[in-house]
């Protein structure tokens, strides 16, 4: 035997014995497409982690991910575009990484159809891709029907464009931020909460904050009124409760608000009058003092409308075929052990699901490795890890200098068959809004914007 | 016992580290079904992925050993969440079980040591002769400078020089032959050897060295030795042999059904199942199954 031999040997062996791993049979396989659709919190760590976790593992797939923008823009940190104190470049976020040091090919097209028969996403550029697994991330879209925004001299889609959103980062985000900053003294700012689920539990009430924070250094004697849909603050409530009466005096709180129309004239659209479907009476949070007179009817010169939500087109379309497929005909039905849908290969994650668990990126993040997990282990003859957990967290800024936190994990309960909150249960900051906090909100913003997208 | 007897001749190429325990690692995986990797990943979103962050506000917690996250977590469990110090942490440590804290350390212990981009290759001269080896492109001079990380598929051409007095007498580990240089592509952590010898050969004495192996579990498990000697199947509590000095040898652990490997001590460490040591002097492993 000669050396060279002798070394054949070895690497032979050693190959060999390394095949006895259970992980390595699948490695025989030939590579597993999949089709990742939506480049968000949810999307982006999905595809990450189906190719990194695979190629930890020794297995081979091609992942493919698809959203019809180019970057991303983070929602989270975006109320502080609003007050300028960043900008929506800064919060942008490119898929180059995740091609580069894990080999997600990253497609810029819109998806126009799903064949689940056929397992086939059909492109806008007339690309078709065929999958073994296709995962669905396609967040949420709002739903108009149920409030009238008309103005005079404008079409629908310039009226609602006049009731910014913001809810997706992007343009409206901007938007606000200008009508804002065109607000004369005195005026005042509309902000609805919409039913619940929407996405971002606290977002609304952090964006209710800041907004109040920027208008006492810069509009004096301007107030937030939160029309709030809900019958009470839906996250953080201490917190928020708090902020609104003690930390902020300029915010008027109506619960049981449910906003049916908002009109104006395009000739004036800082005079906007805000119609509630019931009359509300104005409460403390904290007290649950009411008002002795309830109002119907506000004048604001800025109207931050959130719509009602639901989730993406997409995941509505090609789950529409299958009875059962789409809870409440808003969000997908899914198995929260690998987040598969009623169609079989289909999975749906992030904010487009019906879930205990809140529509956050935080959570959606959590919620793409359990299911590139569970996809990974079913394509290759195993099952779903059977007590998955995910964890919920964010912190969330009440002035320009101090923020408060929120957090609950959520565990597998196998009687309920769902997610749900496990002790110690939804826990908000004990010790209220502080500086220390503001500055850890950074570094949770960096960490998880790399652990997606890095 | 079989001592494998091999021409002698060759002997004096052993001695080099042919594999090392990161390049073991690069040839074993983790199990996809390691429910620690999916519980781990919780911890990612702050402390980086796969436990060390990116920017480094947040505590780096891969490869901290499993003591060390279990009584830190377990501290956290028996702490109140307010006045906490980091009480996001302390909420987080309640709400897992012991067995899942558990879990959660093992893998954590482990995360690093998968290659993921950048590989180190390592040089090794071996023999009695003297020489330098260096690298294009540049990083290497071995007189000194014997490793050196590059990222991954990096094609990098090594070159022997012997000095006076000395011959080069080949190469081993990833490359081979005898001529001056050779280029390989680094794409997992990678050892070469480098075999010098004085131009007057000295026959190396034949040295045995004591390999002893011990089972904790002893009938969940069994380990092979390659070469074989030290082989312990199934129901096998202890085990020692004896090999050529400088014999590289692999130790694969591989549980019985429906139970578990659950890492290596001595000589061996951590929880690949496929260990590759030395023996340049006696060793003593020990393999736990559960």
């Amino acid at each position: 035997m000669d050396r060279r031999t002798f070394f054949g040997m070895m690497a032979a062996g050693t190959a060999g014995l390394s095949a006895t791993a259970p992980a390595l049979d699948a490695q025989t396989i030939s590579p597993k497409k999949f089709v990742v659709v939506g480049g968000g919190m949810a999307g982006a760590t999905c595809a990450k982690y189906l190719a990194m976790w695979a190629k930890r593992s020794g297995l081979t797939v091609e992942v493919t991910l698809i959203d019809e923008n180019a970057r991303y823009v983070s929602c989270i940190m975006s109320n502080k575009v609003v007050t300028g104190e960043r900008t929506l470049a800064s919060l942008s976020y490119g898929y180059d990484t995740l091609a580069a040091k894990f080999g997600v090919r990253f497609v810029n097209a819109g998806v126009t159809s799903v064949d689940a028969g056929n397992k086939l996403v059909t492109l806008s550029t007339a690309e078709t891709l065929t999958y073994d697994r296709l995962i669905l991330a396609p967040g949420i879209q709002f739903d108009y029907s149920a409030v009238s925004i008309t103005a005079v001299g404008m079409t629908d889609e310039q009226a609602r464009a006049e009731v910014p959103h913001a809810w997706k980062a992007g343009p409206q985000t901007d938007a606000l931020r200008n009508q804002l900053v065109a607000l004369s003294a005195g005026q005042h700012v509309v902000v609805t909460v919409p039913k619940s689920p929407y996405r971002c539990p606290p977002g609304p009430y952090e964006r209710v904050c800041v907004i109040a924070d920027w208008l006492k250094k810069n509009k004096a004697g301007s107030r937030v009124i939160v029309l709030d849909a809900n019958s009470g603050i839906q996250a953080e409530k201490v917190n928020f409760g708090k902020a609104f009466t003690t930390v902020h005096a300029n915010i008027d709180y109506y619960p049981n608000a449910t906003v049916a129309a908002v009109n104006f004239d395009a000739a004036s659209p800082s005079v906007k009058t805000v119609t509630l479907a019931a009359p509300a009476a104005r409460t403390n949070p904290v007290t649950n003092e009411v008002a002795a007179t309830a109002e119907s009817v506000f004048t604001a010169a800025v109207v931050n409308l959130l719509p009602q939500m639901k989730g993406g087109q997409i995941m509505l379309d090609t789950l529409a075929a299958v009875t059962g497929a789409i809870v409440s005909g808003r969000w997908a039905k899914i198995n929260e052990l690998s987040y598969e849908t009623l169609v079989p290969a289909i999975h749906v994650i992030g904010d487009s699901i019906a879930s205990k668990q809140p529509k956050a990126g935080h959570i959606g993040n959590q919620q793409a490795k359990v299911c590139a997990d569970a996809i990974l282990r079913l394509e290759t003859g195993l099952q779903p890890y059977p007590a998955p957990v995910t964890n919920s967290a964010c912190y969330t800024p009440i002035t320009s200098s101090t923020a408060t936190w929120l957090t609950a994990i959520f565990a597998y309960n196998t009687v309920a068959g769902e997610m749900q909150v496990a002790p110690p249960g939804v826990i908000e900051a004990p010790e209220g809004p502080t500086t220390q906090a503001y500055s850890e909100m950074g570094e949770w913003f960096g960490e998880l914007m790399a652990d997606t997208f890095a | 016992m079989r001592i494998p007897s091999f021409p002698r001749s060759i002997l004096p190429s052993l001695v080099l580290i042919l594999f090392t325990s990161a390049v073991a690692t690069a040839q074993t995986t983790e199990p996809l079904d390691n429910p620690g990797r999916l519980l781990a990943s919780n911890c990612f979103q702050c402390h980086g992925t796969n436990g060390t962050p990116a920017a480094g506000g947040f505590d780096k917690i891969a490869g901290l050993g499993t003591t060390k996250i279990v009584s830190e977590l377990s501290e956290m469990r028996a702490e109140a969440i307010a006045g906490s110090e980091h009480p996001i942490m302390t909420v987080h440590a309640q709400a897992y079980s012991l067995a899942e804290i558990d879990l959660i350390s093992r893998y954590l212990a482990t995360v690093g040591s998968v290659p993921t981009g950048s590989f180190k290759l390592t040089v090794v001269k071996t023999g009695t002769g003297k020489g330098t080896v260096t690298s294009t492109p540049s990083g290497i001079n071995c007189g000194s400078t014997c490793q050196k990380t590059y990222k991954s598929s990096t094609s990098v051409t090594l070159k022997a020089t012997a000095t006076s007095g000395s011959v080069f007498a080949g190469w081993t580990g990833a490359c081979s032959g005898t001529a001056g240089t050779c280029t390989i592509s680094v794409a997992s952590a990678t050892t070469v050897g480098a075999n010098f010898t004085p131009t007057t050969v000295s026959v190396p004495k034949d040295v045995n060295v004591g390999i002893k192996l011990e089972k904790s579990g002893k009938a969940y498990g069994s380990i092979t030795s390659n070469p074989t000697g030290a082989d312990c199947p199934l129901g096998c509590e202890k085990v020692s042999a004896t090999l050529p000095k400088n014999t590289v040898v692999t130790l694969t652990a591989s549980p019985a059904a429906g139970r578990r490997f659950v890492g290596w001590s001595g000589a061996c460490r951590g929880t690949v199942p496929a260990c590759t040591l030395m023996l340049s002097s006696p060793r003593e492993v020990k393999a736990t199954f559960k």
